[in-house]
């Protein structure tokens, strides 16, 4: 990060190379659409970029630049809780299918099964079932931030924080089983 | 064990449960929570599911096809990087620079306006001696209303402000410290320095017609004793009038003086002489700010009926002059285009922090001043985008009306003209939402999904159509 904030530009691609991945994770995760997820990583990056000299190393990059990601996700999603658009997770009775599974199925390898392709589907839903704050917890902790840093990035005690996880994953596993996914 | 002894010890494992499931449990943590489960079917039971789901949404996490950002990123990265970095100025210079800048230039108006006087200076007469003298006094006691306008002595000020008597005047002038004293009015003229004699003889003309027309008479230039364009009798409109009448102006406002006590100056006023030439501070004091002004009427039809919007605007907008006291005290417009740039970068940090009517608020603000440009349209946007997080539909749909107006090729004008489409929506105006839609169809073709989706809901709102 030091030789990142110096200018140097390899030093910015191998950040990007190693976060890359977790951070578009996260994002999707949080918005259940990849075009949406690809524009959101991208400006994570050039915000990054873009305030590089605004990063202090009394916090770690990773709490910093997932901070930025959260933001931003939290952006779109207010934005998005304010258009009548339907959700794109929700059934469309017409199709028999959801638009996630649909945007999902045109974009998954031919070699993916079809249970895999309606688990995604299970999992997509039952995650953006979550309330806001189980669900930013959740999807921080699975990209390998610690619990102390998550409670740093979102401002509540580690045990709220953890206590949030708890609540998390036992409304993971009610969304999956009322869908009738066997665990 | 009894059954408080397991309800405690099941508190205890719901408690250690996430710490056990990431392994975040030190050894003797774990064989605790271990020990604990083998005897608790439920918390067995559960653990297992939890570890199911947590396998579960991992593999499919690694299956995630990632979208590779990579490559627009870096293009972009590089050629921000390859930009010299901006140099971060202390926050001592941030903060004090532009008034130190404001505070110069004052200080080089007062030096210009001291050594145009002494050029023209009068020879030494009784009559300017007196003058200065009761300047003086005058000023300094204007000083002191200001600062405790309730300790001001009312009466004592009247009588100085009054038309003197000639003979009164000669006595005055020698020596000035006794007359001062006499006058029983502030003592801190008669122990300050000689005063600069600048400022003062500019203010006698006015306060003593019968000394004002003795000079005339003899022959002193009219700009020596031209009255200060500043105030009251100011600028423009003295010089516009013929010198018998503008006497007589000088003497009725004179005795106007004398009647009823003057009140205090406003604060702005007296800060305009330190940081503006006088007839621009004045002008932009006595009348709205042009920036204000052009700010509100800048807005569009839509806007200006919502009316909202330059509501907010005006709760923010700066005082009327600021602009012109900035431009006069030569701010570079450097520093002003950095200025601007901060106040984007804090709007977009606001909306980042989901405060989306502070950004707005600020936004407003930058709109109403920031002259026509990139980084106007960009605020333009940004401002839509504000209230469309705080949820006001009716706010979004003026804002992006003016955004897509000025700036129709703009990378955010697509999500913009989507957002408004919904918000027409919520404002059940259906109509306008279709064509909104319908415009994201002709001019963005990378949107068009979402806008066929708006158009399948309009089509279920309006089934007959």
């Amino acid at each position: 990060m030091r030789q990142f904030q110096k200018g140097q530009v390899r030093a910015f691609e191998i950040l990007l190379e190693r976060h890359q991945a977790p951070v578009y994770r996260f994002v999707f995760r949080f918005v259940a659409d990849r075009e949406v997820a690809r524009d959101l990583v991208q400006e994570v990056f050039l915000r990054v970029v873009a305030r590089r000299d605004s990063f202090e190393r009394r916090s770690k990059f990773t709490t910093w630049l997932y901070t930025i990601a959260r933001n931003l996700c939290i952006d779109h999603h207010r934005r998005m809780q304010h258009r009548r658009h339907q959700s794109l997770d929700s059934p469309a009775r017409e199709e028999g299918m959801s638009l996630l599974e649909r945007l999902d199925s045109g974009k998954t390898p031919p070699d993916e099964s079809a249970h895999q392709r309606r688990l995604r589907g299970h999992i997509g839903r039952a995650i953006e079932a979550l309330g806001h704050d189980q669900k930013e917890v959740f999807l921080l902790r699975e990209q390998g931030v610690p619990f102390d840093e998550i409670a740093r990035l979102v401002g509540a005690p580690l045990n709220t924080v953890k206590s949030r996880m708890r609540y998390a994953l036992q409304n993971l596993r009610a969304n999956l089983e009322a869908q009738g996914v066997e665990l | 064990m009894s059954d408080t002894g397991k309800k405690n010890g099941c508190r205890q494992a719901d408690e250690m449960l996430v710490d056990y499931l990431y392994g975040e449990l030190d050894q003797d943590g774990r064989q605790a929570f271990e020990q604990h489960l083998a005897g608790c079917p439920e918390h067995r039971e559960q653990v297992r599911q939890l570890q199911a789901v947590l396998e579960m949404v991992r593999a499919d996490n690694a299956a995630l096809e990632i979208e590779d950002v990579a490559g627009p990123v870096l293009q972009q990265a590089r050629r921000q990087l390859a930009q010299r970095p901006p140099a971060r100025r202390s926050w001592w210079l941030q903060h004090w620079q532009p008034l130190a800048a404001a505070a110069a230039a004052g200080l080089v108006a007062v030096v210009v306006g001291v050594l145009s006087w002494q050029q023209l200076r009068p020879r030494p007469s009784s009559l300017t001696d007196t003058v200065t003298i009761d300047g003086v006094v005058a000023r300094q006691e204007e000083k002191a209303t200001a600062l405790e306008p309730a300790a001001a002595p009312l009466p004592a000020r009247a009588e100085a402000q009054s038309p003197q008597p000639e003979g009164e005047q000669k006595d005055k002038k020698i020596p000035r410290p006794d007359t001062a004293v006499a006058a029983g009015r502030v003592t801190a003229a008669s122990k300050s320095p000689a005063p600069r004699p600048a400022r003062v003889a500019r203010k006698r003309p006015r306060r003593q017609p019968p000394a004002k027309r003795e000079v005339t008479s003899t022959g002193d230039t009219g700009s020596r004793l031209a009255p200060e364009p500043r105030g009251g009798l100011a600028g423009a409109d003295a010089q516009q009038v013929p010198a018998e009448n503008r006497h007589d102006r000088d003497e009725a406002a004179s005795y106007r003086r004398k009647e009823a006590p003057v009140p205090a100056r406003p604060a702005a006023k007296k800060k305009s002489r330190v940081f503006a030439p006088p007839p621009a501070a004045t002008a932009a004091s006595a009348s709205p700010a042009p920036a204000a002004a052009g700010g509100a009427l800048d807005l569009t039809e839509e806007e200006a009926a919502v009316g909202s919007v330059a509501d907010v605007a005006a709760e923010q907008r700066p005082r009327p002059g600021t602009r012109t006291r900035r431009a006069a005290s030569g701010k570079s417009v450097a520093d002003d285009g950095q200025k601007q740039a901060g106040a984007l970068e804090e709007a977009r940090r606001l909306l980042g922090d989901n405060r989306p009517r502070q950004a707005a608020r600020l936004l407003q603000q930058y709109i109403d001043q920031a002259p026509a440009g990139r980084a106007r349209n960009q605020a333009l946007f940004l401002l839509a985008r504000a209230w469309m997080n705080a949820g006001d539909c009716r706010r979004q749909v003026a804002a992006a009306s003016r955004a897509l107006g000025a700036a129709p090729a703009h990378p955010l004008a697509a999500e913009t003209l989507l957002d408004q489409a919904s918000c027409l929506v919520k404002l059940q105006r259906l109509a306008a939402a279709r064509r909104a839609y319908q415009r994201v169809l002709e001019r963005y073709p990378a949107r068009a999904a979402e806008a066929r989706e708006g158009l399948r809901l309009l089509d279920r709102l309006q089934p007959g159509r």
